[in-house]
């Protein structure tokens, strides 16, 4: 009796529901932007993607004349971020964070359904951070060289689960400080990396310089390298590690904003220049580096550059760490 | 019966998967051994279940109230509406048709009542949890 | 003393109009949030932290607190009435609060739970209060092994969990164990049972799985019987809210247990408030004279997970606040909160930060109280919901669910293993398979193989390591007398009943 109504109420649906796809309009690069621009995160909330974006993304805001939405969707791989980016049109007003982690995505998911050089266009880097080497400031050892030569083999290191950017940073180090022998312990998450330093389980931790920057201010740890190119301002005495005695290891990880393949050049040139204006001014130079991180832009290219030559680097210390991939 | 035989065929098909994964020995586990230890040990119980429940079926299956498969396929639908329409058709088509499929589950559906709880369902639940707490999904499409 | 003095200007603080503002806010939204299945304070909590930017960070941690613990006054209301959890850890009280409420005693059960709630709250606040940075030292040096000992005790809690058959009630532990290990290994980075889907790289979602397996399968069977659950229609008025003088007898000293339990387990890092309410009714069910009574609306069974709940999610802002070391994920999105403000946590933020960390401890005492102040009279309201008739009911629930749980992670795919997850438990649940082990199960698999394992890589392969550090060896010894005294105590049955038989 009520089958006839109930067929065509779900009819209609499928029909809205095929018509809802994106058209793939690319924007008009003069009205742009003409709705909020939606950034998609590819963590949750609190993270150190997620806060600086937030940070940024008022300013930018008020220079774009439309607020900045945040849209956090976590998941493995990035996987629900990118499929949730890759569904929206390519005319500016959908954005997404890509990390370092996403370079090393690339490596651990293999058969992924699409392709993120191809399928998305950088438009800046926001956000860079060191990594840095920690050890217990009662173990005695003054400096990295002291450690590696008193431990030897035993060495013992710390960071959060395999395939995170600290881990495979650990794997890099044992081997270019030529210690293939350390045991590298994972730990889930930074708290407990923390925990185990502090109870002298692990000789060595590494971990992101954000994460534990409160423990390093307040001396429960004690920074023997870091990773960056040059030193931290933060911590100008602590060296980085070619001047620790560990050659051709640099680390750094870094946020940046990429947009949809087929988004109009002139749009992306805008995004370009007002996020190298907001990552300029005082505030946010201020800010950022209350969290550890540095704010710096760049040029599309250079980002480019910069995302294929960590997915081949990252996946050589993959490769050479046996970790699995999917 | 057959519940407790899927379990057991669970185990059996975790401890095949857990083997090739590096199993490693009791004090150098590898990813492998826990898993093919516990799937192993969900078949023998699954075992020792079927051989403590050796009734005839007939009597097992007066103890539980029969099946009715009304309910069952009403809530399934009403779910998997959700599943599907919710990032496409938007909010308020997918939660106005995941209420109406699942109020088919009881018989002789009051049509007024179920449109009238639907809309108030997609309506409060769009303000709590699209507007004010900011879950992503389009009111529409 | 330097302590009262701290936290007598913490109250000035906490005790203005905007911080009570806030406070209210936080609280109400929790409870509110708590009650509703599926979507927890995680999910609010993150969802709500963008608005605390434009606050003062004291303001802003208030109302993000009193979102956290308001949301575990709440989620035991939805299991009492409907015998759908609001949370996880609220599982364990639908065992034998929807019983009580079967038995025409939800405004009892309701009453008793909101007293609970404060009670293990305060408990956890004293703590935090006076003894903050020797226990969180104390949490703080419990390494792999410990944790592993730990586990293995909350483990023989699960054979306490299920009604009815011993051996199902293993195999549903066994399953759990199982499905814990579903994802990535942390040792060694190996994808487990993923079967080529990036999305279960990640494990399986506990929230998908909690509310599958205890909402949509409860849904299912009430369904499936076409029993439709109604309790009695009298209004609920003060009298009728009153408990017994019997159950303030069980109530006070397993409130107590409780309370020391979930302190124990929240602030421990890593553990967790579900692992906290299991072993906290585990320990009542043992401990009882009448375990024949637990799950069919024991008292106990509701009051020491309660206070439990509670009092483990208090306990986990030990760590949090002076170590700045979050105690899970909800602390880590607070903290994150705070790195906006510039404020970095640590324990110099107890010193530097005095009036922050004691504005916002007071806050929680106040929110503790205001909490109590909400519920008791919002008991009355929640009972009438049973008036409304099942058909508008489970719709709304089942509705509820889908949102609730597509919003921890904006994931389609979490809310298809709920149904899932609600199939196979309605069909498991049919046969005699009860899925409160099972959770139990999921729970601890993955934290008991993670811990074993980096116990023996720290000891460089030696199982010494588990009776040579104190901790663990108090924990297994533990474990052995509680395995010996259920032994004893079942031969003693058996005995006593074949010595009357003839």
């Amino acid at each position: 009796m009520y089958l006839r109504p109930l067929l065509t109420f779900v009819l209609t649906l499928l029909l809205t529901a095929c018509g809802g796809e994106n058209s793939g309009v690319a924007g008009d690069p003069a009205s742009y932007p003409n709705k909020p621009v939606r950034v998609i995160i590819p963590f949750g909330p609190g993270g150190l993607a997620d806060v600086t974006l937030r940070l940024a993304g008022e300013p930018l805001g008020e220079l774009l004349g439309e607020r900045l939405v945040m849209e956090n969707r976590p998941g493995a791989g990035g996987v629900a971020a990118t499929t949730t980016m890759l569904n929206a049109d390519p005319d500016g007003h959908t954005l997404i964070v890509l990390t370092n982690g996403t370079t090393i995505a690339e490596s651990l998911f293999e058969d992924l359904p699409y392709n993120i050089t191809e399928e998305l266009v950088p438009i800046s880097a926001v956000a860079w951070f060191d990594l840095v080497l920690l050890v217990n400031p009662d173990s005695g050892y003054s400096d990295l060289q002291s450690l590696l030569a008193a431990r030897g083999d035993d060495l013992r290191i710390a960071t959060i689960n395999p395939g995170s950017t600290q881990n495979l940073t650990a794997e890099l180090f044992t081997s270019r400080a030529g210690m293939d022998s350390a045991t590298i312990i994972p730990y889930r998450t930074t708290p407990d990396v923390l925990g185990a330093l502090l109870r002298g389980e692990v000789d060595l931790a590494i971990d992101a310089y954000t994460a534990l920057k409160g423990a390093i201010d307040n001396g429960q740890v004690r920074p023997v390298a870091v990773t960056g190119e040059v030193r931290n301002p933060a911590m100008p005495d602590v060296p980085i590690a070619a001047e620790a005695g560990v050659e051709d290891f640099v680390v750094t990880g870094w946020n940046a904003l990429y947009a949809r393949a087929g988004t109009d050049p002139a749009i992306i040139a805008r995004l370009n220049s007002e996020i190298a204006a907001v990552l300029a001014t005082g505030d946010i130079k201020a800010r950022f580096s209350e969290l550890g991180v540095e704010a710096r832009g760049n040029t599309p290219e250079a980002m480019q550059q910069r995302l294929l030559d960590d997915i081949v680097k990252w996946r050589g210390v993959i490769q050479a760490a046996g970790i699995d991939t999917l | 019966m057959l519940p407790t035989f899927l379990l057991a065929l669970l185990g059996l098909g975790a401890a095949f998967t857990a083997f090739s994964y590096d199993v490693g020995s009791f004090t150098g586990m590898g990813p492998g051994f826990f898993p093919l230890a516990l799937g192993l040990i969900l078949f023998l119980l699954g075992g020792v279940i079927l051989w403590q429940d050796r009734q005839p079926p007939e009597a097992i299956a007066e103890q539980a109230h029969p099946f009715a498969w009304r309910p069952f396929a009403a809530v399934s639908a009403g779910i998997l509406a959700w599943v599907l329409l919710a990032e496409t058709t938007g909010f308020f088509v997918a939660a106005a048709c995941q209420v109406v499929l699942t109020s088919l589950a009881l018989p002789k559906p009051r049509w007024r009542s179920i449109a009238i709880m639907a809309a108030v369902l997609a309506t409060g639940g769009y303000l709590l949890f699209v507007t004010q707490l900011g879950v992503p999904l389009s009111a529409v499409g | 003393m330097e302590t009262l003095n701290l936290l007598a200007m913490g109250f000035e603080q906490a005790l203005t109009p905007e911080a009570l503002m806030f406070c209210l806010l936080g609280v109400s939204l929790g409870t509110f949030i708590g009650v509703l299945p599926g979507i927890g304070s995680l999910t609010t909590i993150a969802l709500c932290l963008p608005l605390t930017f434009h606050l003062e960070p004291l303001l802003g941690l208030i109302m993000l607190a009193g979102i956290f613990y308001g949301a575990q006054y709440g989620s035991s209301t939805a299991s009492i009435l409907l015998n759908v959890p609001g949370s996880a850890p609220a599982a364990i009280t639908c065992l034998d609060g929807y019983p009580m409420s079967r038995q025409g005693r939800a405004g009892i059960a309701l009453f008793m739970t909101t007293i609970a709630s404060f009670i293990g709250g305060s408990f956890a606040i004293l703590l935090l209060v006076f003894f903050a940075p020797v226990l969180a030292n104390f949490a703080i040096s419990f390494s792999a092994a410990d944790y592993f000992s730990i586990m293995i005790l909350a483990l023989t809690a699960a054979s306490t969990l299920s009604v009815g058959s011993p051996v199902k009630g293993l195999a549903m532990v066994t399953f759990g164990l199982l499905l814990g290990m579903v994802g990535t290994d942390i040792n060694s980075g190996q994808f487990r049972f993923t079967f080529g889907i990036p999305a279960l790289t990640d494990g399986i979602n506990l929230v998908a799985l909690a509310m599958g397996l205890f909402g949509v399968a409860e849904i299912l069977n009430n369904l499936n019987e076409g029993k439709v659950p109604q309790a009695g229609q009298e209004a609920i008025t003060l009298k009728n809210m009153m408990p017994t003088k019997d159950d303030w007898k069980a109530f006070r000293y397993s409130c107590m247990r409780g309370s020391l339990i979930g302190s124990f387990i929240g602030m421990l890092p890593g553990t967790g408030p579900t692992i906290a309410t299991f072993m906290a009714y585990a320990g009542e069910k043992k401990l009882s004279h009448h375990p024949e009574k637990f799950g069919h609306g024991a008292v106990e069974g509701i009051s020491a997970p309660e206070a439990a709940n509670n009092a483990s999610v208090q306990a986990a802002f030990i760590p949090t606040l002076t170590l700045g070391v979050p105690g899970d994920a909800i602390m880590a999105v607070m903290l994150g909160g705070l790195l906006v403000h510039g404020i970095t946590p640590g324990p110099q933020l107890v010193t530097t930060d005095a009036a922050l960390f004691w504005g916002v401890v007071a806050s929680f005492w106040i929110g503790n109280v205001l909490l109590l102040i909400l519920n008791l009279p919002m008991i009355g309201l929640w009972v009438k919901l049973l008036s409304i008739p099942y058909r508008f009911l489970f719709p709304a629930v089942l509705f509820l669910i889908c949102i609730g749980v597509y919003s921890v992670n904006n994931n389609r795919v979490d809310v298809l293993l709920t149904l899932g997850f609600g199939v196979m438990g309605f069909f498991l649940n049919r046969h005699g398979f009860a899925s409160a082990p099972l959770l139990l199960g999921f729970v601890l698999g993955p934290l008991i193989e993670e811990n074993f394992r980096r116990a023996l890589v720290l000891s460089d392969s030696s199982l010494a390591t588990f009776v040579e550090r104190p901790i663990s060896l108090v924990f297994l010894v533990l474990t052995a007398i509680l395995l010996v005294f259920s032994l004893w105590r079942k031969t003693g049955t058996t005995h006593s009943r074949s010595q009357a038989a003839p």
